[in-house]
């Protein structure tokens, strides 16, 4: 949807996907096989991807967001929560996906928790993981988030059928998450910052 | 510093964040574990052990114990 939440962090911020971005999100997701083995594919198309973005903009409950340097602003990545359910408080966050070699990996994970518990207030988020994505289940792992759920047969990919592993995480556990990320994010930071 | 005294502190760090027996040949590749949270705590714990600081271009290329004990060697050599 269109929107216009923001997030600055550290080393990197999060600003709202615009059409502009359609050539960014097309170079990273139809990047490397290695590194979007485990991402739907999707056309190298940049008309294809543009017609994507017009109807996400008109989907609800969706916030794509790119992941920006905080002081070049130039683009580092792309992450979004999305499937908000405003009842049950809910949403998922994923799409999520790196330059080759980037530390923007904890920061914007934290943002994106920050922006589900803080500015949408919800009480639960979950991000669904395929089950041979094994440094990204680790990262969810080392984050101390709950395997809430198997489900089977969740991915269809290029190579067959895969499960998905839901991790989630309560408002609850949201303190505890935010000091372990900011931790290593706020380190990342310094380390980035102009000399 | 020894290259092997290099290898045991790395392998002492390592096993520290990641839980688990390391040997000189654990990389990235075959460690599950060393995700992308972890490989920064592992270069900030090998920062200040061995009192070095990595170039933000290096620390991508650290994906193994033996990149780090040669980076490590190139530092304390140099």
């Amino acid at each position: 949807m269109k929107h216009d939440l923001s997030a600055e962090g550290y080393a990197f911020n999060l600003r709202p996907v615009t059409l502009d971005d359609a050539e960014f999100i097309l170079q990273l997701r139809a990047g490397d096989s290695e590194r979007t083995r485990y991402l739907h594919s999707v056309k190298s198309d940049v008309e294809v991807q543009r017609a994507w973005l017009q109807d996400y903009f008109s989907r609800e409950n969706d916030y794509y967001f790119v992941v920006t340097q905080r002081h070049t602003g130039s683009p580092e990545g792309l992450v979004a929560v999305y499937d908000v359910d405003p009842e049950a408080q809910c949403a998922e966050w994923g799409r999520w996906i790196l330059k080759p070699g980037s530390f923007a990996a904890p920061e914007s994970a934290l943002l994106a928790y920050k922006i589900a518990f803080e500015t949408l207030g919800l009480e639960h988020l979950y991000c669904i993981t395929v089950s041979g994505n094994q440094s990204v289940l680790s990262f969810h792992d080392s984050c101390g988030l709950v395997r809430e759920e198997v489900l089977e047969g969740r991915f269809q990919l290029a190579d067959g059928r895969h499960d998905g592993i839901k991790h989630g995480c309560r408002r609850g556990q949201w303190p505890e998450l935010k000091q372990k990320l900011d931790l290593i994010a706020s380190r990342i930071g310094r380390r980035m910052a102009p000399k | 510093m020894e290259n092997s005294q290099i290898i045991e502190e790395l392998s002492a760090i390592l096993k520290a964040i990641l839980g688990k027996d390391v040997t000189a040949e654990t990389s990235r590749e075959n460690e599950p574990a060393w995700d992308s949270l972890k490989h920064m705590q592992i270069v900030f714990a090998v920062e200040e052990q061995f009192e070095v600081q990595f170039e933000e271009e290096e620390i991508a290329e650290l994906t193994s114990v033996k990149a780090f004990a040669e980076s490590l060697g190139s530092k304390k050599s140099s």
